[in-house]
């Protein structure tokens, strides 16, 4: 009988100790919504922000470390929303400009120092227009908003360092070139509290992949002409760092506030 | 009749004298120390560009610069930071700089900070860069004399500048927003026939000390509003709006934007007035 009642306090115990973690582990990571990047690039018919936004997505999902309120990123444009919204606020403001008292306009939340006006713009501490980020919130259940924004997709080319060197020795230059053409994508990525608007943490990342040619005398081993797969491997690159950035803020505590 | 005739003379007296004192009254204004500095080229400006300008954003730029080894030169985006800005005047020079400083945990920061200076004397204008290494504290100044060249460490080279640049309306104040910002106050009369002038158009007190004065400029285009704030006095923050209007006078875009002011007062650093002592000025000037 004893026995009995010592088996079910163990079973017991050892079903509240895995209830905790998993307990735990729902407190420590709010529900939260990704939505489809910005691309301020002049390449946003591209779509390099869906692709981008997908591959991210995908890795965090993977991670099993987030609460998301949906699998797939929101197509939601937050810079659009953002854009409506100052614009209708102007335009509600105009019979205040036409009558000379600008308090209305000046002291209202908007000219406050934290506020954003566009969203490239919020970094760690800023508030982003609540108004649109609470409705974003509330239209997805989701307390977090992460949201990023594509600042550059470009190219540049360089040599080879490690070849460079052998240079310095004589007639060795005109053999052994190296060059190298890189493809990067740099992006912000931030995570905003929907009900405050307030960006709690942001990172910059770049994500690129490179092209190799060497030049040996008069042969010229690899080539520096971008392809589908360069572009590929330069965004998915981007994601990667992005997504590890997300979950590394996670696991130290500083990507939802506290 | 005579008598009337005094009344009357003393009735329109009474009412110009009114008139002239309440001009005097409008035109004078909280703002008159300020605007007073600016017009004497007397002054030590120190601000904060909190709001970013609309974005340019890279629309225009493709090509990323690799450094040494592929080492990626992150673009410097301006439009992202608060930008702090140091102006100094005196009657015949004028320093400015502007700083972007960079947000505070971004991987992308930099080890050092880059702060562009401008330095006009004797007719002549001196852009270069200060840098500042943020671990070991040195300083360096570095030149390019072009946009493709590279920089040349701690020296210079001067060019030739209008007298025109160290006029009250031209001289800069910090970046182009604070320069308008701060121009707003300034009377019609310092600015040449056409361009645009503010005008002052109300004050007013707000809550624990503060007080404000009002500017605007209305065009064809747009009606832009400047609000200066003082605490007891002191100036401490610049606010403007923007509204952009289309033909119909229908608003159909807007801007808003935000200067903290952290000092504005007639004291000079003189030795801002002259290049560092560590910058060689290499300019080529012809013996006289």
């Amino acid at each position: 009988m004893m026995l009995k009642k010592y088996m079910a306090s163990f079973l017991s115990a050892v079903m509240l100790w895995g209830a905790v973690p998993a307990f735990a582990a729902e407190v420590e990571h709010p529900s939260c919504v990704m939505l489809k990047f910005d691309d301020a690039t002049r390449f946003a018919k591209v779509d390099t922000a869906g692709t981008l936004s997908e591959l991210i997505m995908e890795k965090l999902v993977n991670s099993g470390k987030f609460n998301f309120k949906e699998t797939k990123p929101m197509e939601t444009d937050m810079a659009q929303a953002l854009y409506e919204n100052r614009l209708a606020e102007f335009k509600a403001n105009k019979t205040a400009v036409d009558s000379g008292d600008y308090n209305g306009i000046f002291e209202s939340e908007e000219f406050g120092e934290n506020r954003v006006q566009a969203i490239d713009s919020a970094m760690v501490g800023k508030i982003v227009n609540p108004k649109v980020t609470k409705a974003m919130g509330e239209a997805t259940g989701a307390e977090y908003l992460l949201q990023g924004t594509i600042t550059n997709i470009g190219t540049g080319e360089y040599l080879n360092g490690n070849l460079v060197y052998l240079a310095f020795i004589p007639n060795v230059y005109n053999m052994f070139v190296g060059k190298n053409k890189g493809l990067a994508v740099i992006a912000d990525v931030r995570m905003i509290k929907a009900g405050t608007g307030e960006v709690i943490w942001q990172d910059t990342v770049v994500g690129r992949a490179d092209q190799y040619q060497y030049d040996v005398g008069l042969f010229k081993i690899g080539s520096l002409k971008l392809n589908n797969e360069t572009y590929f491997k330069a965004v998915n690159s981007a994601a990667e760092k992005v997504a590890s950035a997300v979950i590394e803020a996670a696991d130290k505590g500083v990507l939802f506030a506290k | 009749m005579h008598k009337n005739t005094k009344k009357y003379i003393c009735s329109i007296l009474a009412c110009a004298s009114l008139i002239f004192s309440f001009d005097t009254a409008w035109a004078a204004d909280k703002l008159d120390s300020y605007r007073d500095m600016l017009m004497s080229g007397k002054y030590t400006i120190e601000c904060e560009d909190i709001t970013p300008e609309p974005q340019l954003q890279n629309k225009d730029k493709f090509a990323i610069n690799f450094e040494w080894r592929g080492q990626i030169n992150l673009p410097i985006d301006n439009s992202k930071a608060v930008k702090h800005c140091l102006a100094v005047a005196s009657p015949d020079r004028n320093y400015m700089e502007i700083e972007v400083v960079r947000p505070i945990g971004n991987t992308a920061q930099r080890k050092d900070k880059w702060i562009d200076c401008q330095l006009i004397k004797n007719n002549e204008v001196f852009t270069y860069v200060r840098r500042e290494n943020l671990q070991n504290g040195k300083v360096d100044y570095l030149f390019k004399e072009s946009s493709n060249s590279y920089y040349k460490s701690n020296e210079v080279i001067a060019l030739n500048a209008s007298p025109d640049v160290l006029l009250p309306y031209a001289r800069e104040k910090g970046t182009k927003e604070v320069t308008r910002l701060v121009n707003a106050m300034l009377p019609a009369k310092v600015f040449p026939a056409g361009k645009e002038y503010y005008q002052k158009v109300a004050e007013g007190e707000l809550s624990e000390g503060i007080s404000y004065v009002d500017y605007r400029c209305s065009t064809a285009e747009s009606i832009n509003l400047v609000r200066y704030y003082l605490d007891n006095g002191k100036m401490t923050k610049i606010a403007s709006a923007i509204y952009v209007l289309n033909s119909a006078g229908e608003v159909v875009d807007g801007q808003r934007s935000l200067v903290k002011v952290l000092r504005f007062d007639t004291d000079v650093d003189e030795a801002m007035l002259d290049l560092p002592a560590k910058i060689k000025d290499k300019t080529k000037r012809e013996k006289k």
